[in-house]
């Protein structure tokens, strides 16, 4: 370890110095975030549901289909 | 790369910290030094007035002035803080705790470097007197040699308010210690100029 002032290459401030490596690495640490965000989650909602998406989408097809002949009974 | 380039990466990037604490510990050591009266206190000082850097490198704004006068600040701010400095102090023992920091050779210089700075118990005693405002400025200008602009940059304060603080602190010390000014240290001659004047 070599410090620019000589007096000071084995003194105390050497000695300081990995702990306050380790400070500035455990602050570098708790300041990333801690779920990267990755292509999976920024993917759409249709992507990750799609399931879902096609039951309701069915749902609504059949309605759009059954409605308009209950309203329109002669009766 | 420049102390304010490396100053404004240090808070997260250790290669960067460890190249400005290289630069820059000795000025350090001696603002601790200037403020210590036992070798033993210098090494807790010196690693919290770090620690308080690290945490605020963040906010260090290079348009806004250069590098080492905001780290005088910052450790200024900390010796102001009774709370901060308390606290900070306690991080830094718990992140030395079983390490060997002072060795019989640092402990002779730390005396050596003490006693050289020559700040003897009633000038100590008179600077702690001051309120905190005039303490900061009239410390970082008297002991660490900056000018009234720069230690008002690393306080964050005007620089006509800067001054003021130094002339209310100058005429308090020079009524408190009348010998202030012939007795000041070899190794600080803007002690002499600025009490008399």
């Amino acid at each position: 370890m070599k410090i620019r002032d000589e007096d000071n290459s084995s003194g105390f401030e050497s000695r300081l110095l990995p702990a306050l490596v380790e400070a500035v690495a455990e602050r570098r640490e708790s300041s990333e975030p801690r779920h990267p965000v990755t292509q999976n989650n920024r993917s759409s909602l249709l992507q990750r549901r799609w399931p879902a998406v096609a039951v309701i989408a069915c749902i609504a097809v059949l309605l759009a289909i059954i409605l308009p002949a209950v309203s329109d009974d002669p009766r | 790369m420049t102390d304010e380039q490396l100053l404004a990466r240090a808070g997260e990037d250790p290669a960067a910290f460890e190249e400005f604490y290289r630069r820059h510990v000795g000025k350090v050591v001696g603002f601790a030094v200037r403020r210590c009266s036992r070798p033993g206190e210098v090494p807790d000082l010196v690693a919290a007035v770090w620690l308080e850097v690290i945490e605020s490198a963040h906010l260090f704004n290079p348009a806004r002035g250069r590098a080492v006068p905001w780290v005088l600040g910052v450790a200024a701010n900390l010796m102001a803080s009774e709370a901060r400095r308390s606290r900070r102090e306690h991080e830094a023992k718990a992140r030395l705790a079983g390490r060997r920091v002072l060795e019989d050779d640092d402990y002779t210089r730390l005396e050596e470097e003490i006693d050289a700075a020559d700040v003897s118990g009633a000038r100590r005693n008179a600077i702690a007197m001051l309120p905190a405002g005039e303490r900061a400025v009239v410390e970082l200008v008297v002991l660490d040699e900056l000018t009234p602009g720069q230690a008002a940059k690393a306080l964050g304060i005007l620089s006509s308010s800067a001054r003021m603080r130094l002339a209310r602190g100058r005429a308090k010390l020079r009524r408190s210690l009348p010998s202030f000014a012939v007795s000041a240290p070899v190794n600080s001659p803007s002690l002499a100029k600025e009490v008399s004047q």
